[in-house]
């Protein structure tokens, strides 16, 4: 292939990449943008594609309903809750699945267990709502929503940490026996920090599912409990939606998930890449 | 602990009907202090044998035992064994000092004390300038001298060292195989060394068990493994090059005590192979003669064929020789040839206690029995 070929390809690659980035990026800037508009602008016939007058006070006055920092505040109750229990029970579960039931028997057993996860989730409401109805805390608690989130976030978790475990060189584990180690002191000092990266990938997973969950949320809870995306659509004015608060406080709400995909990303493209390449 | 005894070990994987016994039936006694090397091509059933030795895989049946001690149940940190593995194992998220300190770590053991032994011991291995890396950033030879170290630094029953040397240079191998042999005549403990290379196992060890298709077939010293070999098996796996078998009839007192391959090649026997033969009362066999006991110079009191030569392999401080003899290959081992051409015709000389006779069916060696 001549050079200006080349030079040819790479040219086109990156117009390719530079439209994919405009088709990604410009949601999240027409949320920024509406987020800075007055009501007025954000009614407009034909829209504008920079506010004509700014409104920085808008990231204020989501605030003046006291429900709105209530509501982020459960919402980081319920994830934070749901991702710990999450991960101790998916590590432990893989763990299991991935040393002690090999074979025909383990990989049914792992796969009947990811595939709660494929079930349509729209199919149990009903009887999801009776089934915590029942429960001595009600339908309306945070503890319903955490283990109700457990039921989508834990095969996943257990697959996936199943998947690292298996990844995770067996004689590591019994070299540390002959060192002397117990099975159980082996596995917190030996194993878990080989599939770390991969812990907090699933972490990163679970933790945005149920930041952002809405279904559930919704039918479930909304008056002792209310979650951040329930909250959302009470950003009205009469019969008019306040776009410009709507995506303020949604603006506010990607702040946490965005932040801790940055401090974490080294980790997470690590962990994701586990099976992949041998370290 | 005194001795390493295994009574009647079998290991069967998979029981049922894809099953596959790996360990049949093995009997080993193992002195303490000995060095003893496991030998066989891969897939014998040596690693599994090592395994149940140190706790890692259960027993089908039979019994383990260190001194009077039955190992059966006793689980891996508590039978006070120390492994090499083949595949390093070494604790990536550890540095190399963390590493060789870890087991003495583990037992509680002061500091300063185990600074001094992983010092000692990285010295020996050549591995001082590398204490403060990760096994990661490290090559092959370094992690697997490493991962020696890590099971030298302790004080165990027993040393368990799989394939250790597998991932070494020729060079380094050489130094490392007498480092290790001194290592043993100074902490006088029993090894065992698991391989699947012979020169290894006849360098290094008091006595050797060649293991083959899930079963022992020989324990002894490199001698007699060497020179009684029990069976095909053995005298075709220990030496190198290998052994020249060829398939033989044996017509009794009529041919003077000779093995006849084909039509007109001729072995002698000596006299207690041909009584030995005489007693199996077989008139088929397959003799085998190695060619470091063929030469091509006249011997004492030997025996000769004429052949023509087909190949000669020039190795600068010898020459194998492949030679025929009315459509019979064998090899013969010699001093350097640089004249020896295709087509030369030969006399090989050989004694005749040197030609080993094996039952064509038991594939054992025909022997008289004492």
């Amino acid at each position: 292939m001549t050079e200006s070929n080349i030079k040819l390809i790479k040219i086109i690659l990156l117009a390719f990449l530079l439209v994919w980035v405009v088709f990604t990026l410009f949601p999240l800037y027409f949320q920024l943008i509406t987020s800075l508009k007055p009501v007025a602008e954000i009614n407009a016939m034909v829209p504008t594609f920079w506010p004509e007058t700014f409104r920085p006070g808008n990231y204020l006055g989501i605030f003046a309903d006291p429900g709105s920092l209530k509501s982020l505040m459960d919402s980081l109750i319920v994830s934070i809750s749901n991702t710990i229990l999450s991960l101790l029970l998916g590590t432990l579960a893989g763990y299991a699945l991935a040393r002690y039931l090999k074979g025909i028997v383990g990989e049914n057993l792992a796969f009947w267990i990811l595939s709660n996860r494929m079930f349509p989730p729209v199919a149990v409401i009903i009887p999801m709502f009776f089934l915590f109805d029942a429960t001595p805390w009600g339908t309306d608690s945070y503890v319903s929503l955490i283990l109700l989130y457990l039921v989508f976030n834990l095969p996943l978790a257990t697959w996936l940490m199943m998947v690292f475990f298996r990844d995770a060189p067996r004689e590591l584990e019994e070299a540390s026996y002959l060192d002397g180690y117990t099975p159980l002191k082996t596995f917190f000092k030996i194993t878990l920090p080989l599939v770390f990266p991969g812990m907090i990938s699933v972490a990163m997973l679970c933790w945005i599912f149920a930041w952002n969950e809405y279904l559930f949320a919704n039918l479930l809870t909304g008056t002792t409990v209310k979650t951040f995306p329930v909250h959302i659509p009470s950003f009205t004015q009469g019969s008019q939606t306040l776009w410009n608060l709507v995506m303020a406080f949604s603006m506010v709400a990607m702040i946490p998930p965005v932040g801790m995909f940055i401090i974490l990303r080294r980790y997470m493209v690590r962990g994701l890449s586990l099976g992949v390449v041998k370290g | 602990m005194s001795t390493l005894k295994i009574k009647n070990l079998n290991k069967i994987y998979n029981p049922g009907k894809n099953q596959v016994h790996a360990v049949k039936d093995l009997n080993l006694e193992i002195q303490d202090g000995e060095f003893v090397a496991l030998l066989g091509p891969s897939g014998c059933g040596k690693t599994s044998t090592l395994r149940m030795i140190v706790g890692l895989e259960s027993i089908t049946s039979g019994t383990i035992m260190f001194g009077d001690e039955v190992m059966n149940e006793m689980t891996p940190e508590k039978r006070n064994v120390a492994m090499a593995f083949e595949s390093y194992a070494l604790y990536p998220n550890f540095t190399v000092f963390e590493n060789l300190s870890f087991p003495l770590e583990v037992r509680n053991i002061e500091s300063t004390i185990r600074t001094k032994k992983v010092n000692e011991i990285a010295e020996m291995l050549q591995i001082s300038d590398l204490l403060n890396q990760k096994p990661g950033q490290l090559s092959g030879g370094q992690q697997q001298r490493i991962s020696l170290g890590r099971a030298l630094i302790r004080d165990p029953a027993v040393f368990i060292l799989d394939e250790v040397m597998s991932h070494l240079d020729a060079h380094l191998k050489f130094k490392m195989l007498f480092e290790l042999k001194k290592i043993h005549q100074n902490l006088k403990k029993t090894m065992i060394y698991v391989t699947h290379d012979q020169m290894e196992a006849l360098a290094l060890s008091d006595k050797v068990a060649v293991m083959a298709n899930s079963e022992l077939q020989q324990f002894g010293n490199r001698n007699s493994l060497y020179h009684q070999p029990k069976n095909r098996f053995v005298a075709d796996f220990i030496g190198e090059p290998a052994t020249n078998f060829m398939d033989a009839e044996y017509n009794g007192e009529e041919d003077q005590g000779q093995m006849k391959v084909g039509d007109s090649l001729n072995f002698f026997l000596n006299e207690e192979s041909i009584n030995a033969m005489n007693n199996a009362k077989i008139s088929e066999a397959t003799i085998g003669i190695r060619p470091q006991n063929l030469s091509v110079e006249p011997l004492v009191g030997g025996k000769s064929v004429k052949g023509q030569l087909l190949i000669n392999e020039f190795l600068g401080e010898r020459s194998i020789l492949e030679i025929e003899s009315n459509g019979v290959h064998y090899k013969v081992l010699s001093y350097p040839q640089r004249n020896l051409n295709k087509g030369d015709t030969m006399t090989v000389y050989y004694h005749p206690k040197d030609v080993m006779v094996f039952h064509p069916e038991t594939e054992e060696l025909v022997m008289e029995t004492p």
